[in-house]
């Protein structure tokens, strides 16, 4: 197939329409240009240059002199301008002072319940801030399909679980990924541990970041078009094809408007485009 | 314009002239094979100046080190500069491109075929066009691979990057070339 598909390109190509293609291209004043690097014609010296360079050292050396005339001068005939000792102002740099950062909510749990019930689309200017959230002892490192970033922005994956075990403290535990643009790396998230029987472990939110812009795609499992749990069965090949994510508005290159985000597997191998 | 007919002088002796540093041979050369190769720097470097320039330095190049060019027979003259200009290309683009980006271990990228019938039904003209507009290092890598016959490997030795980053490349240039032939042709 892949030979077909390169045979018909060769078979296009050798049909170009040169004439038309290569319009504007003389191809006497090209060679004559090629002709002139090939067997340069040695050039008599422009008369000119010894004068030029002449003038040149006159030059310098009546600035000179002009420059020793007025040093060597007495002082009486010149100006003092300057500060005396103990007019001197310190100048102290004094660094701005610091912006507050509102620090993101670590879940969307933590967003009022309205906020809940539709994807969210964040935009900020800086990157946004490393959040640390709680470790569980019940749950695992877990790394499974290879994704493979094919959009030219690095992107940023956070998978937010959340364990439900009898009888603990349940915190969620975000996992994050960042992938340069080509980059191939295993999809990681939480698993249960073996030692922890009768709990689960829920997908509660992915969060999507395009690193250079800040502008965040968050997924819960209130989203209206694509909810978290569903776009992890796609990045965990439970789910077979392609799905959208979310579009950004602000491409990292600027080259496109508003771009969406897909994440599948339905052509063999899992992309994120 | 002067047109030069380059079968009724043997090639094999035109190349032995150029050797001797003949400016009438070295000219019949460059009548016979300045179009075809400007349309291959077109492939590459888009710009007309700059595909221009590109084209002059290769055939100074080329008659530069004929010197160690032995003649093999009919298209033999035409492999070789070829290859000088393909790497004439590669070294202006790589002024103003970095094809280098990470990539992990192989991964198997299914194959983009098909759309052979949008390719046919299309004018030349217009996949050039096409091809033109992919990115800097997609539209290389996918050249490399298309035209020149490169392996993945062979990309990767020329252009410095892993055979992993040159399949993503022409990955997405085909996915890009796709899709916009489809919107062409729709």
């Amino acid at each position: 197939m892949e030979k077909d598909y390169n045979q018909v390109l060769n078979e296009k190509m050798n049909l170009l329409p040169v004439r038309e293609v290569l319009q504007g291209f003389d191809k006497d004043a090209e060679w004559s240009l090629l002709a002139s690097r090939l067997h340069p014609v040695q050039r008599q010296q422009r008369p000119f240059r010894r004068l030029w360079a002449a003038a040149a050292l006159l030059l310098l050396l009546v600035g000179t002199g002009a420059w020793f005339f007025s040093t060597l001068r007495p002082a009486t005939d010149r100006q003092v301008v300057g500060v005396m000792a103990g007019d001197w102002v310190s100048m102290v740099y004094t660094p701005p002072a610091p912006t507050h950062t509102d620090v993101i909510a670590a879940t969307a749990l933590d967003m009022p319940e309205h906020q809940q019930s539709s994807t969210s689309i964040i935009k900020e200017g800086p990157p946004a801030p490393q959040i640390t959230l709680a470790t569980e002892p019940a749950v695992v490192h877990h790394t499974g399909e290879y994704i493979c970033n094919a959009t030219p922005c690095p992107i940023e994956i956070c998978i937010i679980q959340k364990p439900r075990c009898p009888g603990m403290q349940n915190k969620a535990v975000a996992t994050c990924s960042i992938l340069q643009p080509d980059q191939q790396g295993q999809i990681k998230y939480k698993a249960i541990a073996r030692n922890a029987p009768g709990c689960r472990l829920e997908v509660e939110e992915i969060r999507i970041r395009r690193v250079t812009t800040g502008e965040t795609i968050v997924l819960t499992n209130h989203s209206g078009n694509v909810t978290a749990r569903e776009l992890f069965d796609y990045m965990t090949g439970n789910e077979k094809s392609s799905i959208v994510a979310g579009a950004f508005d602000v491409d990292c290159n600027n080259e496109c408007n508003r771009h969406s985000l897909t994440i599948g597997n339905g052509m063999g191998s899992l992309l994120l485009q | 314009m002067k047109e030069i007919n380059l079968y009724t002088t043997d090639e094999a002796s035109l190349v032995g002239r150029c050797k001797s540093n003949d400016p009438q041979a070295q000219q019949a050369l460059y009548y016979a094979y300045a179009d075809d190769m400007l349309l291959l720097c077109l492939r590459y470097v888009v710009n007309q100046e700059d595909a221009r320039e590109v084209l002059m330095d290769a055939f100074f190049s080329f008659y530069k080190n004929i010197g160690s060019f032995s003649y093999n027979g009919e298209g033999s003259v035409k492999a070789w500069l070829k290859k000088i200009v393909v790497n004439q290309c590669l070294m202006h683009l790589r002024k103003r491109t970095t094809f280098a980006a990470s990539a992990k271990d192989a991964a198997d990228y299914a194959d983009t075929s098909g759309g052979e019938e949008i390719l046919a039904a299309l004018a030349a003209k217009e996949i050039l066009k096409r091809i033109q507009a992919l990115p800097d290092e997609f539209r290389t890598v996918f050249n490399l691979f298309v035209f020149e016959g490169k392996s993945h490997k062979e990309i990767g030795a020329l252009l410095e990057i892993p055979e992993n980053t040159s399949k993503s490349h022409l990955h997405r240039a085909k996915t890009m070339l796709q899709k916009q032939l489809s919107q062409a042709y729709c």
